[in-house]
């Protein structure tokens, strides 16, 4: 899964959220909300093209979270950028 | 589920990208420039760059809030600004303007504001404007 280039992240307030950026504007009426682990996530996304198991080791790595506490915030993370079509389709 | 901003906010992430030169849109909110803009449905494309003309639509800051109206005239220092729906008028400085609306989008259909079609209804609109409220006066009386 690999995050499209064309999604920026912004700092609306003290929320963090996702616009795209489509026929040279920055469209701030297509906002997604993420938290601060859904931040890291599409941070890491944007970089590289990485599987679910991949995240999941790499966010166990970073926080101190348990097992099933991880998969459930990819799991949402995943489900939220499927359901806006943030993946690259190639990558999914 | 779409979540709400604080508008102060919201507004404070627009202008930051607008100062970095970039183009941004957002859905309008309110129907003072109704006809042309409708509340939530149109996207307005805003940039920075601009030249001050007479009928095009500019976003500023008027009274601590943002607003998005119609430039209609000058008045010594102070330039005039009307929302479509409005009958009340804003003086604002020069300076007080963030961007204008070079753009937008309603059902689907892009506008260019330098379209001359758009500019003819926009004039033909304003001639109403000034007739409509003729009409209203001597039906007054």
């Amino acid at each position: 899964m690999k995050i499209k280039p064309n999604y920026l992240l912004k700092t609306i307030g003290e929320n963090i959220v996702v616009v795209p950026l489509k026929e040279e504007a920055i469209r701030f009426n297509g906002i997604i909300a993420l938290n601060k682990t859904g931040q890291y996530l599409f941070q890491t996304l944007q970089k590289y093209d990485l599987s679910k198991e991949q995240l999941l080791t790499i966010v166990l790595n970073k926080y101190n979270v348990e097992k099933a506490l991880a998969i459930r915030d990819i799991d949402n993370f995943i489900e939220k950028c499927m359901g806006n079509k943030l993946f690259d389709e190639k990558s999914i | 589920m779409k979540k709400a901003f604080n508008n102060s906010d919201f507004f404070i992430s627009v202008l930051k990208e607008l100062e970095k030169g970039n183009k941004v849109s957002f859905l309008v909110k309110g129907n003072s420039m109704s006809p042309f803009l409708v509340n939530g449905k149109t996207e307005v494309f805003l940039k920075k760059n601009y030249q001050l003309k007479r009928y095009e639509i500019y976003l500023f800051k008027y009274h601590d809030k943002f607003i998005l109206h119609r430039y209609i005239g000058k008045k010594k220092d102070n330039l005039i600004f009307r929302g479509d729906n409005n009958n009340s008028l804003e003086y604002v400085s020069e300076d007080s303007i963030i961007a204008n609306v070079y753009q937008f989008q309603i059902n689907g259909k892009t506008i260019n504001t330098n379209q001359f079609f758009y500019k003819f209804r926009v004039r033909c609109f304003i001639v109403y404007r000034v007739f409509r409220s003729f009409i209203k006066k001597i039906l007054k009386r």
